[in-house]
């Protein structure tokens, strides 16, 4: 059967994909993979070494008796639970993607405390209750599962309706430094990235990754404030 | 022939970049990219893999299209997509950042990814993953004549596609 591209190129069409081809070029030559996304895969690989070094997957390719293929079999389970269950993290773009959904549930409500709180925490790190102080109320949360990791996000809205997202990665932080140009406040890096529509804060908080994405309106230094106000 | 092998982590970190750059096409977001990528290598590195491939980039980008493809269909059962647009990209600083060829580059990519699907892939076969015509058409399941025939034409879209663009936006401001 003749392929559907066998007519041959007129003088224009080559023109065209020579000229296609030095854009493409151009293109290509300016990108590289971002460094985030190189840790992660670092981290992925030197997991996938240890697992390959280890001795059970010669063994499993040898053949066992019935009774040590069961008890390889478990093995097998476990060793997939301890390290496949988290061979990847969400990325900090899919965090932020979450911290700009809508709520699904209502407000945490305050509990108190200097300095106040509200009833939602991850581990031992409660959500900060930032209407007194900054004028930001909670008005809803949301919960989601982002490569197997939990991440929990508070919304708040300030008097001129602008609304945030500030949401917590469970487990360890996220490894790799996140996008943004690294502020330090009180001693800590705070990672501030000003991006078309919204103002990013990434930063780690009681061995956990968070972040504030905000409004573009909403000036970098408040949003840092917010953040740092954390580190008391 | 070649004979199969187990796939070697080590040596995968050598074609991040070309992978990214062919999600990057792909996808038309540098956003999904990066996660494309992710995704495409914890799947690959979550088990051991035994390859036929002399070179592991087919391996790699056979796999990256199959992500992509999944996460085309899962997308499409979705209510809506929750990914940041690719605004996000100027956060990653580099000291030698040129936001016009930033701006154009991201544009090129956008019409690749808009692309029909038979061009985009030699497309990003070839000229984003850096495979041989050859290894394009084992890759993509055609000959090498039927490559250079869709690569040709897929080049010359994007030089139109650019052209129209840049069109789009002088025609806006004037």
């Amino acid at each position: 059967m003749p392929d559907e591209n066998d007519s041959p190129l007129t003088e224009d069409e080559l023109a065209l994909a020579r000229e296609g081809k030095a854009l493409i070029s151009s293109a290509v030559a300016d990108v590289r993979a971002p460094q985030s996304l190189r840790e992660g895969i670092e981290r992925d690989r030197e997991r996938a070494r240890a697992r390959t070094g280890a001795p059970f997957w010669p063994r499993h390719r040898l053949g066992l008796a019935p009774a040590g293929a069961a008890a390889a079999a478990l093995l097998a389970v476990v060793i997939a639970l301890e390290t496949s269950g988290n061979t990847t993290e969400p990325s900090p773009t899919k965090v932020y993607a979450v911290a700009r959904l809508d709520p699904t549930k209502a407000a945490p409500r305050p509990l108190g405390g200097a300095p106040p709180v509200l009833a939602a925490k991850v581990d031992s790190l409660a959500f900060p209750d930032w209407k007194a102080s900054f004028g930001w109320k909670a008005v809803g949360r949301r919960n989601d599962t982002l490569s197997g990791r939990s991440v929990t996000t508070v919304f708040y809205r300030n008097p001129q309706g602008a609304r945030l997202g500030y949401a917590v990665v469970s487990g360890d932080t996220l490894g790799g430094d996140p996008p943004g140009r690294g502020v330090t406040r009180r001693g800590k890096t705070y990672h501030v990235a000003r991006v078309r529509e919204h103002t990013i804060v990434t930063w780690n908080q009681q061995g956990h990754t968070c972040a504030i994405v905000a409004p573009a309106r909403v000036p970098p230094a408040r949003v840092l404030d917010l953040a740092a106000s954390r580190n008391v | 022939m070649v004979p199969d092998r187990m796939l070697d982590p080590a040596t995968l970190g050598d074609h991040i970049d070309r992978l990214f750059r062919a999600a990057w096409a792909l996808s038309g977001s540098r956003v999904e990219a990066e996660d494309l990528v992710q995704e495409t290598f914890a799947h690959v590195l979550a088990k051991p893999r035994r390859v036929r491939d002399a070179d592991d980039l087919g391996y790699l980008l056979q796999a990256l299209r199959n992500t992509f493809i999944s996460s085309r269909r899962a997308a499409a059962r979705r209510p809506a997509p929750v990914a940041l647009d690719d605004s996000i990209e100027p956060v990653d600083p580099r000291p030698a950042s040129r936001p016009e060829q930033a701006a154009e580059a991201r544009e090129v990519f956008a019409v690749i990814a808009r692309l029909s699907e038979p061009f985009r892939d030699a497309l990003v076969a070839v000229d984003m993953a850096g495979l041989s015509y050859a290894e394009a058409g084992e890759l993509l399941g055609t000959k090498e004549a039927t490559i250079t025939s869709r690569l040709f034409r897929a080049r010359a879209q994007v030089a139109r596609g650019m052209e129209s663009a840049s069109e789009g936006v002088n025609g806006g401001r004037g």
